[in-house]
This record gives structure tokens, C-alpha cells and sequence, in this order.
């Protein structure tokens, strides 16, 4: 195959042109190799996901594996173009340097007018027009995704789209039982996936690791991705839950429960309550009330500072939703197996059973 | 940068984002990674800057609220919004665009608030965050800075 070249067309001047040019960098990579076609449903809503040819498939597909929707007769809400450079043969324009936008400390390259979204990170683009309900995605070489991309592919795609439908996207893992469920949110290091992982193998049901969807009014959480990203002795000691699903050579363990424990996967759950984990070191585990100001410093900056196009607003969503739930700091023992059981007391006791 | 009497100041937004809940502020500085509790009296300063507002015009509406003179407050205040300004939470604000004065009598004063000291707490351990976040090759030439093959 010749280099992947763009589609002839002139260089982009404004953000809508260089939108229109991406769409038809994806026709001419789609024409190359078809399409296929996979829908999910997601927080109530239909996404179709078109692939320009397989390369991208197993990148993209696993972490959706349990919301996957076979009827793809009915309207999406959302179509999502994806396609790759080195599979296709096709990559596309530069977009011009002026609709994306630099933070001053650091490499933010985002730009957001009347509905459109781009982002480019880790040498992918992702562009969200929300107006035409489309959405486009491409990476340089499928067979080079990185290991975290495979793990919330579409991210910042999703990010975008939920700003357009009072759902929030929020960086905490979530765990529940037929009383509802919990976030558990806090900063890399704090047991976040300690306590998610002990729940599941406590019996209660998952609904994300790292990110999750919420809508804020309803205080309902939805599942987003089966992914769950470990740290590979933690992997190690489960065998019995977990097949690795990326190289030795990563950083972290990549799994997908929707593969290999798909029954407690769940779509989601009525928010009960808000976890805080801290590692104590001492052996008991416990579930400490906490103040609302410590849930929403528990729970926005890991969020917002993760993902660009963060504002005032997302922070006044994220501070209704603290208002309205319980929150508790959730002191971590050293035996795991009584997380789970501090868990589910915490579910009853909020719920009033 | 010392905070004169009158010279007023703004929250830093849009990069600076700051919520009240439960009677104190979480604000995030979007741009740094730092992220912040404020607590005390500061939750008053913060709102009273909110709409921009100077030393002499927070220090008059927390006498107000507490019952307390001017003069016992003031060197609190300054320092309080020394302390917001080295942070970056606030900035002078734009002339041109300052609103109406703030009025002491704005103030809620039920005469039964009890004044504790303005405190501000830092938090910095997300960011690394931000400089973990891969450089992207954008240059005036646009996304993605790849030579045609």
C-alpha cells in the first residue's frame, strides 16, 4: 500500500470546512475498504458506530461489548465515523492551527463553535458535531492503538456528546446491588480500583472503573465502558475473573469484564450514595460521613482536569449532584474482602432497609 | 502582588470555576491543576469578588455580616485576597467592566454570625495531570503535522 494520503481538497479555513473535509476524509477511507456497522445503547441512547473496514473494530468494540444493540433498523442519536490511515490508505487534511486552542501550561488542543467540538490527543482527532448528530474519529495506525485507548475509546466523543444531553461523563468507578449503587471517585493512588475490584469480587455488580456517565437530575448513573484497567499484580491475583487483554509490556493491566464476567456487568443504577476511598493501612474497613464540599473536591477535579472543555457549568452540575447524594470517606483495611460488605451497609443504610 | 483598598478584583474566569456547596467554595484552576477548599469567612470574600469587588468593599460587607468594625477586618481581608490573587484565583478587575459598587447593606446580618478567619486550602496532587497530557504536534501549519508522502 502507498502512504496514506488526504483527500484532495483545499486546505480548510474555518472550523465547519475543516468538519465537512474530515466527513469526506472518512467517505474516501469507507469507500476504500466499506463499512461496518455496530450500535450500542448508551444512557437510553442509540449510537451507530461505522467502521472504514475491520482495522478498528477490535480497538473500539470491546469496551462497548455489553450495551452492543443488534437492531440497527431504528435512528441513532449519534452516528460515529471511524477510520484509520495506515488500514485505508486514507488520512486527512491538517485541520488549521487556529481552530484548536492551547491551554497556557500545557497541551490542550481543543476547540468547541456552535455545537461542533474538535480534540486532538495522543495523535487521534475526535470531532462532535452535535447540530447534524455526527461524529468523527481517526487514528494514525489501528494496529498501534494504545493500550488506555482501547480501554475508553470514543472518550472524548462521548465527552462532548453529553454535554448536549444533561448527562455528565465522571471519573469514578461505580458498584451496586438491587438497593442502587455508588461512585467511588478519587485520585489515582486512593483504592479507587481497590474497592471496585473488591466489590466485584464481593458479588456486587459493575458498572465502569474509571468512567461512567451520570445524569445529574435524575442522580442515575450509566455504564459506559466494560473496561478495567489494573495494576498487574492486582490482575495477577484474579485470575479466576480476568483474561489479559493488552501486552505485559503496558503500564497496566487492560481487561474487559463484558468478556469475561458479563453477568455482572451492569447498565446501570439509582445513585445512592458517594465514596471517598483513602488507604488507612489498619485492618478495618469503614464508611465515615463526609461534608459535601470534601464530595465535590473528591469528585470534580479528577474529572474536569482529565478532560478539556470543562467550565463553570460543569462544575454547578457536579456540584447539584454531591448536594443530593450522601457522601462517606471510605477508610480502606487491609482485608479486601470486607470492603464489599461495608459497601452494601452503606447501600442499605441510605436506602432505609 | 500586595492588594490595595480600593482597587477591585474578579474571579479568573473562565479558567478559574468555583462552586459554593454546604458553606464553603471548591474552585479549580482549570490551567494549573490546583484545586481548592475555602472555608471560614473566605466563602463571603469569594462571593462578595464574585461580581468584582474591592478590599474596601468585601471589608465593609463582612463587618456588616458579623457586626464586627472595619478596621478589625480589613488586614484580614487584604491578605485573604493576597493569597486568592498569588494563586490566580482572582485578577484585577477590567475597568471597563466592573458592575455597580457592592453595598454593605447586601450583606445578610442576622447579628447571630459568628466570624471565624478566612482559610484557604491548596490541593495539588492532580497536576501531573496536566503535564503527563501527550504534546501534540500543533504548529501554525494545523493537526495532525504530517508531511505529505
Amino acid at each position: 500500500m502507498t502512504s496514506p494520503q488526504p483527500v484532495a481538497r483545499s486546505r480548510p479555513s474555518t472550523l465547519l470546512d475543516s468538519i465537512d473535509q474530515f466527513g469526506a476524509s472518512f467517505d474516501a477511507a469507507a469507500a476504500h475498504v466499506g463499512v461496518i456497522e455496530r450500535n450500542i445503547l448508551l444512557a437510553g441512547y442509540r449510537i451507530r458506530v461505522e467502521f472504514a473496514g475491520p482495522a478498528l473494530v477490535p480497538v473500539i468494540q470491546p469496551a462497548f461489548d455489553h450495551l452492543a444493540e443488534h437492531d440497527g433498523g431504528q435512528a441513532a442519536d449519534l452516528s460515529v465515523c471511524v477510520w484509520d490511515a495506515t488500514s485505508t490508505g486514507v488520512r486527512p487534511l491538517p485541520l488549521p492551527a487556529d481552530v484548536l486552542h492551547r491551554g497556557e501550561t500545557g497541551p490542550r488542543y481543543h476547540g468547541e463553535d456552535g455545537g461542533i467540538v474538535v480534540h486532538a490527543a495522543d495523535a487521534t482527532l475526535s470531532v462532535l458535531d452535535a447540530r447534524r448528530k455526527t461524529a468523527l474519529h481517526y487514528l494514525p495506525d489501528a494496529n498501534n492503538a494504545l493500550w488506555y485507548q482501547k480501554a475508553t475509546p470514543l472518550k472524548d466523543i462521548v465527552h462532548a456528546w453529553t454535554s448536549w444531553h444533561d448527562l455528565q461523563l465522571i471519573h469514578a468507578a461505580a458498584v451496586g446491588n438491587h438497593d442502587g449503587g455508588v461512585l467511588i471517585a478519587g485520585v489515582a493512588g486512593s483504592g479507587k480500583s481497590t474497592t471496585s475490584l473488591a466489590c466485584l469480587r464481593g458479588g456486587l455488580a459493575y458498572a465502569g472503573d474509571d468512567y461512567v456517565l451520570v445524569d445529574i437530575e435524575r442522580a442515575f448513573v450509566h455504564s459506559l465502558y466494560s473496561s478495567a484497567k489494573l495494576e498487574w499484580d492486582n490482575f495477577d491475583r484474579h485470575p479466576e475473573l480476568f483474561l489479559p487483554a493488552n501486552s505485559r509490556a503496558d503500564p497496566k493491566a487492560l481487561a474487559f469484564l463484558a468478556r469475561d464476567v458479563r453477568d455482572r456487568m451492569a447498565r446501570g443504577f439509582p445513585l445512592r450514595a458517594l465514596l471517598l476511598p483513602t488507604i488507612t493501612g489498619r485492618e478495618e474497613t469503614r464508611a465515615i460521613p463526609t461534608t459535601t464540599a470534601r464530595a465535590l473536591l473528591g469528585l470534580a477535579p479528577s474529572t474536569m482536569l482529565q478532560m478539556p472543555g470543562h467550565n463553570q457549568q460543569s462544575l454547578g452540575a457536579m456540584a447539584r449532584l454531591v448536594d443530593g447524594v450522601p457522601a462517606f470517606q471510605l477508610e480502606l483495611g487491609t482485608d479486601l474482602s470486607a470492603i464489599p460488605d461495608v459497601v452494601e451497609a452503606v447501600l442499605a443504610d441510605v436506602t432505609g432497609r | 502582588m500586595p492588594v490595595s483598598e480600593m482597587d477591585r478584583f474578579e474571579v479568573s474566569r473562565p479558567e478559574v470555576v468555583g462552586s459554593v456547596v454546604d458553606g464553603e467554595v471548591v474552585a479549580i484552576n482549570l490551567d494549573t491543576g490546583s484545586y481548592y477548599n475555602i472555608s471560614g469567612a473566605g466563602v463571603d470574600v469569594w462571593t462578595a469578588i464574585e461580581p468584582a469587588a474591592s478590599a474596601h468593599e468585601v471589608t465593609a460587607r463582612l463587618a456588616h455580616r458579623f457586626g464586627l468594625p472595619v478596621d478589625e477586618l480589613a488586614t484580614a481581608v487584604t491578605s485573604f485576597m493576597e493569597e486568592l490573587l498569588a494563586e490566580g484565583l482572582i485578577r484585577p478587575a477590567d475597568a471597563g467592566a466592573t458592575g455597580a459598587e457592592l453595598s454593605a447593606d447586601d450583606a445578610p446580618s442576622d447579628g447571630q454570625v459568628a466570624f471565624s478567619p478566612p482559610v484557604l486550602e491548596r490541593f495539588t496532587d492532580m497536576e501531573d495531570l496536566l503535564l503527563v497530557d501527550p504534546v501534540h504536534d500543533v504548529t501554525d501549519r494545523g493537526w495532525p503535522h504530517v508531511e505529505a508522502g
